[in-house]
């Protein structure tokens, strides 16, 4: 193995160790969730928006439902015109469930929501099967 | 405020927009008096005295923004051949918002004419700090203040108010695009002032709608929060609908302020109204299917008046709907995609002629009239998202809960079968058939037999309508035993 080889093998074995996401940027199948420190405030706050899967440079949808903790039944509120929704939450852990007819349901898991979190969630809705009879 | 005058005001807010972000200076210096509804000075004139005249009559509030407007300097912005505005400014300044932010912003009054009657709104401008101090030091000090604001790359506030400034609405540009809307406080929708509504220039994102999991409040966010990551793309927009008028006030269809105003757009491209007229596109139906759908245009009872619609008939939708053949699952007799076409302004539905061989015209009737109200669900949605929500509360709920679309829309359905059945009577009685009222409502209940509602009838009712359904469908009861039908074979 001369010099050269090596080099390549480090840059190979670097690729894979540094390569993955971070928790800061945390890729799931059909949500992605951004996090962002800000010193200073109690609480924590997720911004939501939604999309369509596979046209995420489109438009953020309008009228996506979401439920904060899902598995509650807290009432559902929607995205207004302005295609992003806040919600301050308290700081713990939270499912967010979002839905729209016409779009299959996503859940969420538990994000987790320290003091001074700002954190960016981006819904990929997929269409869902036809309406029949 | 009356039902017209409220109209009146959303289309020039509406067409207010328009005037800053759709029209350049050449557009607005055409020959004013060769073009209709144009507003002349002394009308405007007359219009504004009227208006704090009247207001003072009857102690109403009045401010200092009664000082009239520099008259001098209209300007007539021409936003199609039929609609235009007249813009006098009136006001301008520096005004200092919380501990740091300065804004620098101008006041016009707009003026409109419709029906005759001229309509006058507030229309301010306030850029954002730091556009300002760009535009300053690419032009240069010292021009007039409305000479730094370009539609180009405008960053700041759209803010309407009433002419004795109670806040209206008003929309966030940054760059030149519009990145959302403000609205007042949702208790009390026009006593809020300005600074109620726009208060903190550190927040660069000052009106987003939120909701407070603490305190449980909804509306228009207040300072005090920081979004990290602000959406500052175009905003979507529902159709041919006018997003402000929803919320301003949910009772008006917002369709009606481009069927009056003639729509010249808005910042979004997803605004311009459909192009072409409302049809419904049958030209890949079967025949024998052609022929019902074209019997349940000439009649309005019932949900046919939503064929109707989609027909650009009466309060037609403005939308389209594409019906044509192809095949479908085993027990499938017509099929809707959920979702609107956006691009085309269309639904589409699917009807598989091959289940409708030995079936009667009814069928295919009471078939299309379902996959219409599923048409017509999708396209109030896909349109108009915020308003569906709400007018189809049980719906969203059911499908929050179920997460199942297809069983939402036909709960919604179920509690209008008498109506569907009403359609079908229409329908028998314009070819001829006479039949009694309780064939026809349970000719309704196709494609339903699945819902709660239909579950909960008697057994003996059920089994009733799921045989007439069969013997109109198949000929045979829900035995196997050959049975007469009461319709005309559909010739499929």
């Amino acid at each position: 193995m001369n010099v050269k080889h090596l080099c390549c093998g480090i840059l190979f074995l670097s690729c894979i160790t540094f390569g993955t996401p971070t928790k800061a940027q945390e890729k799931q199948r059909n949500y992605t969730i951004k996090k962002h420190k800000k010193t200073g405030t109690a609480g924590a706050l997720i911004v939501i928006r939604a999309f369509e899967a596979g046209k995420p440079d489109e438009q953020p949808l309008v009228g996506v439902n979401l439920i904060l903790d899902a598995d509650t039944t807290k009432p559902s509120r929607s995205i207004g015109y302005e295609g992003v929704y806040k919600l301050q939450v308290r700081p713990g852990k939270h499912k967010i469930w979002a839905g729209w007819p016409g779009y299959k349901a996503i859940t969420t898991g538990y994000i987790s929501a320290n003091p001074g979190d700002s954190i960016l969630l981006n819904f990929y809705l997929s269409p869902d099967g036809p309406l029949v009879n | 405020m009356s039902n017209k005058n409220s109209r009146a005001l959303l289309l020039l807010l509406l067409t207010g927009f328009v005037a800053l972000t759709g029209c350049n200076k050449k557009e607005r210096l055409s020959n004013e008096s060769q073009l209709p509804n144009v507003v002349s000075v002394e009308e405007a004139q007359k219009s504004f005295t009227d208006y704090f005249h009247k207001q003072a009559q009857t102690e109403l509030q009045t401010s200092n923004l009664s000082i009239a407007p520099n008259w001098d300097a209209h300007t007539t912005v021409h936003l199609s051949s039929k609609f235009s505005l007249l813009k006098v400014p009136q006001i301008q300044g520096g005004r200092t918002f919380g501990n740091n932010g300065k804004c620098y912003w101008y006041r016009d009054i707009i003026f409109q004419k419709q029906n005759d009657k001229v309509n006058a709104v507030a229309f301010e401008i306030r850029m954002d700090t730091a556009y300002f101090n760009k535009q300053i030091a690419k032009l240069g000090p010292g021009l007039d203040i409305r000479s730094y604001v370009d539609n180009k790359n405008f960053s700041g506030y759209i803010l309407f108010f009433t002419l004795d400034n109670v806040f209206i609405t008003g929309r966030k540009y940054t760059a030149g695009k519009m990145t959302y809307s403000l609205f007042p406080p949702a208790k009390d929708k026009r006593a809020a002032q300005t600074e109620d509504v726009i208060c903190d220039y550190n927040d660069p994102v000052v009106g987003i709608r939120c909701w407070n999991e603490e305190t449980g409040v909804t509306g228009v966010d207040l300072p005090g929060i920081v979004v990290t990551a602000p959406y500052t793309g175009p905003v979507i927009l529902p159709g041919s609908s006018d997003p402000l008028a929803p919320v301003y006030n949910p009772a008006y269809d917002p369709n009606l302020i481009h069927n009056e105003g003639g729509g010249t757009g808005t910042s979004s491209p997803t605004a311009t109204p459909p192009k072409s007229p409302a049809i419904i596109d049958d030209s890949k139906l079967k025949d024998c299917m052609k022929e019902v759908l074209a019997s349940l245009k000439w009649q309005s009872k019932g949900v046919s008046s939503i064929i109707q619609q989609f027909a650009g008939e009466g309060d037609r939708l403005g939308f389209n709907w594409n019906v044509k053949n192809g095949p479908l699952g085993p027990d499938e007799n017509g099929s809707t995609e959920p979702l609107y076409d956006r691009a085309n302004n269309t639904v589409n539905t699917t009807i598989d002629d091959s289940k409708y061989k030995n079936a009667t015209t009814f069928v295919v009737a009471r078939t299309l009239l379902h996959e219409a109200v599923h048409a017509y669900i999708v396209t109030r949605f896909g349109t108009n998202p915020i308003t569906a929500n709400q007018t189809y509360g049980d719906l969203v709920e059911y499908y929050n809960r179920t997460q199942d679309a297809n069983g939402a829309h036909h709960m919604t359905m179920a509690t209008f079968v008498s109506s569907i059945a009403d359609a079908l009577q229409g329908f028998g009685e314009l070819n001829g058939i006479i039949t009694d009222r309780q064939f026809y409502e349970d000719m309704a209940w196709g494609g339903l037999t699945s819902t709660q509602a239909f579950k909960s009838l008697p057994i003996a009712t059920q089994n009733r309508i799921n045989n007439v359904l069969s013997v109109e469908q198949n000929g045979v009861d829900m035995n196997g035993a050959a049975k007469q039908q009461r319709g005309k074979k559909s010739g499929c």
